[in-house]
């Protein structure tokens, strides 16, 4: 008895030591973010629930698209607007629909649909295993807000309010900024979120319509914001009332700095990327891309890439421009890869309506 | 970005508001005769490849719109956001603004959106239905490239009293009522038509989205229709007729979300119009003469409460339309017509401005019959908007029959599509209209047969037709964004051909009759160029909600009063997007309905019971993507007719 005792004991101890040893974290190789690929965020028609994910991988050089639906033989759904990878899982937020929907990003399977408590979301932001942020712009267009997500009960647990149209978030050791890119009205702040208590700490004014933010290599925070368009019933611009586009500055919660584009466009500042080491500026401004180094006083007035995109998205892996084209809303549209300099490396076909990245 | 796209998309697919404009002539004619028919124009032409929907069918739909007895026929595409939902038809490949809906001869799509909403057409409104595909009624003008729905309302003479009241009801808190009062002697008719629709559609349907996958119920997706139709006509002499009608019809639908939206739609639209049609008839030995004037005003609002949306717009659109018809010639007949319409728009995207524009066709139609094997139609149209000529249309159509009955034909033509008010005048939340815009010009040709065998001795009936079409769409125009901004171009050249087939069979014995009636379509419809555009993918790929087969087959016994008809139609597979992506493919459905009747008389009274099986199989199927369609429902209805003939 006492045999048979010592011996599950002994068994009891190496199965535990295994087991320990299979949750100690295994120090990886350091792996860059985007090495493997990255999937492709094709939004579709507003209304046709035509929205699909593409992976690029970056061993084989390839496309493939449709990888939700050939996976998990339904559709993505209506208008998907981002995907972020978080804790092991990806979350394509799929705003038309009004849900999450969470994938193995490995092997594409479903796992989850959220649509408890979100309302009309757009990104989401890992924070720490426990803790997510997705953005929202409410069921009006005009109460935007973020979402507390808890991650490992895989439920939105509460609200902080911010402004009209939350958009874009980045974490700042314990902030997030949130910029409030109006929604269907007009908004000019980026909130400042503690992550520790998720209340407002501060607010910073900038240009109308801030929608998306990245830091740089000294920690200033930089924010494209698009400028509001009032029109008379005719249409026409009313200059008076209106704001052109911009890029702020952002030191010590501050706006230190506020570059003004020079006319009003319809296709107004946005899809504001960092280079990987953090000195160069990229966005989209009336049918172009432009690039501007972090030291710049004055805008740049020649575009890097004379070309409409839909989207834009900066390979962490190597630095080079990843060019969203929607030629039509109709059919599939391209990715365009350039380097740095400007120049047109390669094409991919992807979806209907791609709009931005997301890096594996 | 989105936001502008987003308020511009929600403006656009929803607001499907009809408002008639009419270029076509109303004509009250055989004033010898006791039937008073309307729209003479298809007795200038020949008959071609056409679709009818029998009477015993049309009895059978009282309580439907058009929309569902063109889906349960499968005439055409039906294009539809579900049941009960904004709904049109596509014929040939061509486009929804590509048919052209007459009511007595006048056309009354939308100049807004060059639409009809076919769901907000109530069967209980026409007495007769005529689906006639292809270019070759060019005289019809604005918007016939792929074909025209005629609904005729017929009228009677010296029949006294009557008195006629339907009633339906069935699954999905589906009601309809309908009566008619009509009173006639051999000088007047006056009859009054009204009629209510109800529909809650919250049916189960199985949402593939959700996961794991679930059973829902459809919510926000209502109908109710409230309508009336006065007719009178008053023949003054033997040369004189004069009548009036009046057609006043609210619609209100709850807009429901894609069925994978995850919170349920707030949207409601709601469209109120009223159709005037006044008309004097002249007829003599060797001419008739005829007169229409007619008006048009629809209302309709868009509201969204979650977005706070609202929009408004109003159509108004009058017509005239006089023509004359020579009845000397022995062996030919012609005809030769004006029209004029002015039309109207109101909505907030065209700013201050409330378009108008002012319309004047010239046209002519001419039939020579030099022997009993030879028909020879040719027509033309000649339309100025604003001044501004369109490109003529003219119609050459030749038949020949054999004495055995079997005919053959060859019909070429040319058509146009004037620009909507939106495609002109569109402007705000994302998207920019397009001033310069061309008039869309298609060429049709076609060639056809129809085969007719009857035995008396056996009691039975064989027909089988057949024709072959090729039509190529010119500037035809497209809504994509550049730079962000939305805007209408002359984009593309379709090319579209196919094949139709329809045949039936009548056999009867004794009491019994018993018939088969099938019909099919094939339909390749491509991008044939692209213009300026910068995406070639959609080069030569087959337009999309353009399904290649389609078809339908009916069986039908009927004896000693009751009827049994049993009917299947099948939607091929169709793609949902310019590259034709099997992954967006709406999947073929093939459904099935059955139908009882009965009918009965007692004395003055004669009536009938129906009931109805719809999708009798149950099959699981969408109408477009996020759109279910329901699985087996039932519907019951009833028939009461009181007829007390006149005495005068």
């Amino acid at each position: 008895m006492i045999r048979v005792f010592k011996k599950i004991s002994f068994l009891l101890i190496i199965s535990s030591l295994l087991f320990l040893q299979a949750c100690e974290k295994t120090p990886d190789p350091v792996i860059k973010t985007g090495e493997a690929g990255f999937f492709i965020i094709n939004e579709g028609a507003f209304g046709k629930g035509n929205s699909s994910i593409s992976f690029y991988d970056r061993k084989t050089d390839e496309v493939t698209n449709d990888i939700f639906f050939k996976k998990n033989g339904s559709q993505l759904g209506d208008q998907a607007q981002s995907m972020t990878i978080h804790e092991g899982k990806g979350y394509i937020i799929v705003q038309g629909d009004k849900k999450v929907k969470v994938i193995d990003p490995t092997d594409f399977t479903l796992k989850k649909v959220i649509s408890s408590g979100i309302e009309n979301p757009r990104y989401y932001l890992g924070i720490s295993a426990s803790k997510a942020y997705i953005s929202d712009w409410g069921a009006d267009g005009l109460t935007g807000s973020v979402k507390v997500y808890e991650p490992i009960r895989q439920e939105v647990i509460s609200k902080i309010s911010t402004g009209k149209g939350a958009n874009k978030m980045l974490l700042v050791g314990n902030f997030v900024y949130v910029a409030n890119s109006g929604g269907f009205g007009k908004d000019s702040t980026v909130k400042v979120i503690d992550i520790t208590t998720d209340k407002i700490v501060a607010s910073i004014t900038t240009g109308n319509n801030p929608n998306s933010l990245q830091i740089d290599k000294d920690g200033n925070i930089w924010v494209t914001s698009s400028g509001a368009n009032e029109y008379d019933a005719d249409f026409n611009l009313v200059e008076a009332k209106s704001t052109k586009g911009s890029i702020s500055k952002i030191s010590g919660n501050k706006e230190v700095l506020r570059l003004t584009v020079d006319k009003f466009a319809f296709s107004n500042v946005s899809n504001l990327n960092m280079s990987v080491d953090g000195t160069t500026l990229y966005y989209s401004y009336d049918g172009s891309i432009y690039s501007m180094n972090i030291s710049a006083t004055a805008l740049p007035t020649l575009p890097l890439i004379a070309k409409d995109y839909y989207g834009l998205a900066l390979d962490p892996f190597n630095g080079n421009l990843i060019a969203c084209d929607a030629p039509t809303f109709t059919s599939a549209g391209n990715i365009d890869v350039y380097d740095t300099t400007g120049k047109l490396l390669k094409t991919y076909a992807v979806g209907i309506a791609p709009n931005g990245c997301s890096f594996k | 970005m989105i936001t502008q796209l987003k308020t511009f998309v929600f403006g656009v697919p929803f607001l499907l508001p009809i408002i008639s404009y009419g270029q076509q002539k109303d004509s009250v004619r055989l004033l010898q005769e006791v039937m008073v028919e309307q729209s003479r124009l298809g007795n200038i032409a020949i008959s071609r490849y056409t679709l009818k929907v029998d009477s015993l069918s049309l009895r059978l739909s009282f309580a439907n719109s058009l929309a569902d007895l063109l889906r349960k026929q499968g005439f055409g595409h039906l294009r539809a956001y579900g049941p009960g939902g904004v709904a049109t038809a596509s014929f040939r490949g061509t486009g929804s603004s590509h048919t052209a809906v007459l009511w007595n001869g006048v056309n009354i799509s939308s100049p807004l959106l060059g639409l009809t909403d076919l769901s907000q057409v109530p069967m209980s409104f026409a007495d007769d239905a005529v689906v006639q595909a292809g270019g070759a009624s060019s005289i019809y003008g604005n918007g016939s490239i792929g074909g025209t729905i005629q609904l005729n309302n017929k009228a009677r003479f010296g029949d006294g009293l009557k008195i006629v009241t339907q009633l339906s009801g069935g699954s999905f808190g589906t009601y309809f009522q309908n009566g008619e009062i009509k009173w006639s002697n051999k000088k007047f008719i006056t009859s009054t038509k009204a009629f209510v629709s109800v529909a809650n559609n919250d049916f189960e349907f199985i949402n593939r989205s959700n996961f794991p996958v679930s059973v829902d119920k459809r919510t926000h997706n209502a109908m109710q229709q409230v309508g009336v139709l006065q007719q009178n006509y008053w023949k003054i002499s033997h040369q004189h007729l004069i009548n009036a009608k009046f057609w006043y019809q609210d619609n209100e639908y709850q807009v429901p979300a894609l069925s994978s939206d995850s919170k349920p739609s707030l949207a409601n639209q709601k469209d109120v119009f009223y159709r005037a049609l006044v008309g004097w008839n002249f007829d003599s030995p060797n001419f008739e003469v005829s007169y229409q004037a007619a008006f048009i005003n629809h209302e309709l609002l868009y509201a969204d409460p979650a977005i706070n949306l609202v929009s408004k717009s109003n159509f108004r659109t009058a017509i005239q339309n006089a023509e004359i018809n020579f009845l000397a010639m022995k062996k030919a007949s012609a005809t030769a017509g004006i029209n004029y319409t002015w039309e109207e728009g109101i909505t907030d995207n065209f700013g201050q401005l409330a378009p108008m524009r002012n319309r004047i066709a010239l046209f002519s139609a001419y039939k020579w019959q030099p022997n009993v094997a030879w028909e020879l139609a040719s027509s033309f149209r000649e339309e100025w908007v604003d001044g501004n000529a369109n490109p003529i249309a003219p119609a050459i159509t030749v038949k020949y029959k054999l004495p055995n009955g079997t005919s053959f034909y060859g019909s070429t033509s040319n058509n146009y599509r004037i620009p909507t008010f939106n495609d002109l005048f569109w402007i705000g939340a994302g998207g920019q209209s397009n001033p310069v815009l061309k008039t869309e010009t298609s060429h049709s040709t076609e060639i056809g047969f129809a085969f007719l065998a009857k035995s008396i001795s056996s009691n039975s009936k064989l027909e089988f037709k057949g024709a072959v079409y090729t039509n190529s769409v010119n500037d035809w125009i497209q809504w994509s964004p550049n730079n962000a901004l939305w805007s209408p171009k002359n984009l593309k050249k379709v090319w579209s051909r196919g094949v139709e087939v329809q045949g039936q069979l009548q056999q009867s014995f004794n009491e019994i009759n018993a018939s088969f009636s099938f019909q099919y379509t094939f339909t390749k419809a491509t991008n044939e160029d692209l213009y300026n555009s910068v995406n070639s993918n959609e080069l030569h790929k087959q337009l999309f909600y353009t399904p290649m087969h389609e078809g339908s087959a009916t069986v039908r016994v009927s004896a000693y009063g009751y009827s049994f008809t049993f009917n299947s139609s099948y939607t091929g597979s169709q793609f949902t997007d310019g590259d034709n992506n099997i992954f967006f493919a709406n999947k073929e459905y093939l459904i099935s309905n059955v139908w009882l009747n009965k009918t009965l008389s007692f004395h003055h009274f004669t009536g009938s019971v129906m009931a109805e099986v719809n999708n009798a199989f149950n099959i699981e199927y969408l109408s477009r993507p996020g759109y279910p369609m329901p699985g087996i429902n039932y519907k019951f209805g009833i028939t009461l007719q009181f007829n007390k003939p006149s005495k005068i």
